[in-house]
């Protein structure tokens, strides 16, 4: 698992992110540990909040506790979604629907340590169909577009191209 | 997955590979670099030489140029986090970005054909539309190819530091020197060159991977878990993955159509090598990103917390292979990025000689001239890469997804002008300005996913309406003469227009 840890930590500098993934590489430096909440044995959301996704997906971020070595997110079911060492999981793969997260802290000898009070709220409601099937057709009608003109193109030219001399002449290249 | 003691010991130092061994193999393969890019550079005596490999490169090495400049640490990275957020139909549609190889391969043939002297995508622009197309295209061409640039300076750091602990001003500094050094020997020759090498390192690592993979977890458990734990990844109506499917096409089809990584090597192919070249090239890459997005599905099945989607990739092919998968993957990134980067540095300093230097002196630069400007156009751009890197701000990488509607708006234009004749200077400047800018209103309005398509689309619409109201008659015979002829020297002046209308 702390093979994972380090890769986490490290990789969460990118190349390519998202408007998600802008949120939590600004709270990279938030593996420090935070000994503010250990008192209190209360673990916080960074927004508990009514998120709302529609992509189906979500980041969702806590603040650390000190002497934690793992982090479990739970939701509806029994088992974690997410189980590992930064205050942060990625959930994708949600249907429409309200969703509530606890987040549980454990240290090195797997006690409980801190746990959330308020859960983190995320509300799924995925981009109407309507609106993506007709961007998907959209797309395939440029894509058939694009791929037509080329292969009409193509054949417009097939044969070797002959320079001409003036631009009265020049209609070996093909013209429409 | 258990970790060997081997890594544990290392991962106590907090890294995952000793830092030691992370410099052997910086070292070893930065010199094998440098030393092949000095080797393949002996021929490169003229810039014809330097700039397009003498025009002269063959089927193998043409096809592994291609495979190896599209698979960037984004291939490795991006492709697991498209299929975690969008499921099945997100690896489906990283893959497509090889449909953009397919389309140009026809291209690169009619490219080599038209402009058998040519050196850059900017100057077909110019000659083709005039200023009023070359001017956003020479901007949106340098806006990419810069974002792209440091992007790829960044990751290299990053991944470095993720790796084996070495610091990132160390690993960033590394990466781009040593890119720099072998483009700045060998040009082209060596571009290409190492190109070869490290296409089959990375095809060969990631199979490595995908037997790991495939070997631990079986698929129906990976779909098991997916259908209780995350259904929406494998709905075949997920609206944002739809969205998604044609504008990862078509940032494809826009980076490659109009970036000059492409077009310097359709120019350097040797004759009717290209449009094989360009299809072989996809075939062999159009796996790659499955492979990877199947590590992101996998994810749930093999218990893996992944706290940001883009590290499932590395985080999975590291976690089954223990120390021999970190030393793999280090190889990989290290290897993916620098095919990416000399690309880069190469075509861009073509850019900034053919495109940039050599049409505001308003003379002919002569060969030697124009060679030594190509190698402080590397070194110049090297520095500003470098420079920008060096603070590390992680937003600038977002900017690299600012592109997608740019270039997806340069689609129409390329293939228009390139196969036909009534395309005109407004109908290309217009498509590209108009295109870019209702593109990014749907990036900040929908999201990155609609953001390529919207500008391919409205890109399109303008294009299509002003070749009909406004029609050109080109003449393709202009393309075809050398650049540093009189005719063509007055038709480079950015003040005169350089579409060849009777």
């Amino acid at each position: 698992m702390r093979f994972a840890i380090v890769l986490s930590i490290v990789l969460s500098y990118q190349t390519f992110t998202t408007t998600e993934q802008v949120v939590t590489a600004a709270n990279e430096n938030r593996v420090d540990v935070d000994t503010r909440d250990t008192s209190k044995s209360i673990i916080r959301f960074e927004e508990t909040d009514d998120a709302i996704s529609q992509e189906g997906y979500v980041t969702l971020a806590w603040q650390p506790t000190a002497a934690t070595i793992e982090y479990r997110l739970m939701g509806e079911s029994s088992e974690p979604i997410y189980r590992g060492p930064l205050p942060q999981a990625f959930v994708s793969g949600l249907v429409d629907g309200d969703y509530e997260f606890h987040v549980h802290a454990y240290d090195s000898t797997g006690v409980l340590i801190a746990s959330s009070q308020t859960p983190a709220r995320v509300v799924v409601r995925h981009w109407p169909l309507a609106l993506a099937l007709s961007l998907f057709a959209s797309g395939l009608v440029v894509f058939l577009s694009i791929v037509g003109l080329i292969i009409l193109g193509s054949r417009m030219h097939r044969g070797p191209f002959v320079v001409e001399s003036t631009v009265e002449e020049s209609t070996a290249g093909g013209t429409i | 997955m258990t970790v060997t003691s081997a890594v544990a010991a290392c991962l106590a130092q907090g890294t995952i590979l000793p830092p030691a061994t992370g410099y052997l193999l910086l070292v070893i393969f930065g010199v094998l670099w440098v030393l092949l890019g000095v080797w393949w550079g002996r021929r490169a005596k003229s810039y014809d030489g330097f700039a397009v490999a003498g025009r002269n490169v063959g089927l193998a090495l043409a096809t592994a140029t291609a495979v190896a400049t599209w698979i960037t640490s984004n291939t490795t990275m991006l492709a697991p986090q498209f299929a975690l957020q969008l499921g099945i139909w997100g690896a489906l549609a990283y893959s497509t970005a090889s449909f953009g190889l397919f389309a140009f391969a026809p291209m690169s043939g009619r490219i080599r054909e038209l402009m058998p002297h040519g050196y850059t995508a900017v100057e077909f622009i110019r000659r083709r539309y005039g200023p009023v197309g070359s001017v956003p295209f020479l901007i949106i061409s340098f806006f990419y190819a810069m974002t792209w640039l440091i992007s790829m300076a960044m990751a290299g750091g990053k991944l470095l530091n993720v790796l084996s602990g070495i610091p990132y001003e160390i690993g960033m500094s590394v990466v781009v020197g040593v890119c720099v050094l072998y483009t700045l020997f060998g040009g082209m020759y060596a571009v290409i060159g190492t190109d070869f090498i490290q296409s089959i390192i990375i095809l060969l690592g990631l199979i490595v991977v995908a037997v790991a993979v495939l070997a631990t977890v079986e698929v129906s458990e990976v779909h098991a878990r997916l259908a209780s734990e995350r259904p929406m990844l494998l709905s075949i109506m997920f609206p944002a993955a739809l969205m998604a499917l044609f504008n990862n096409m078509l940032f494809g089809f826009g980076e490659i159509f109009h970036s000059n990584v492409w077009w310097s090597r359709a120019f350097a192919m040797r004759e009717g090598v290209g449009p094989k070249a360009y299809a072989l090239g996809g075939v062999l890459w159009l796996p790659v990103p499955i492979v990877a997005g199947f590590l992101g599905l996998a994810v749930p099945a093999l218990g893996i917390g992944v706290a940001q989607p883009d590290t499932a990739g590395p985080l999975v092919a590291a976690s089954l292979l223990g120390t021999g998968g970190a030393v793999l993957v280090f190889i990989v990134v290290f290897c993916s990025l620098a095919s990416s980067i000399d690309s880069l540095l190469a075509a861009t300093s073509d850019l900034m000689v053919n495109d940039v230097i050599e049409p505001m002196s308003r003379r002919n630069l002569q060969d030697g001239t124009k060679r030594k400007l190509a190698m402080i156009s590397i070194i110049v751009l090297g520095v500003i890469a470098w420079s920008v890197a060096y603070p590390n701000i992680g937003t600038l990488a977002t900017v690299l997804f600012f592109a997608g509607p740019l270039v997806g708006s340069c689609i129409w234009p390329i293939v228009g002008g390139l196969y036909f004749r009534r395309p005109g200077p407004w109908a290309a400047g217009a498509s590209m300005i108009g295109g870019s800018a209702i593109g990014l209103v749907a990036y900040f309005a929908i999201g990155w996913f609609v953001a390529s398509l919207v500008g391919a689309i409205v890109s399109g619409i303008i294009f299509g309406a002003l070749t009909w109201i406004a029609p050109d008659r080109f003449d393709f015979g202009l393309l075809s003469r050398r650049p540093d002829s009189p005719t063509d020297r007055i038709e480079q002046s950015p003040l005169v227009s350089g579409s060849g209308a009777s």
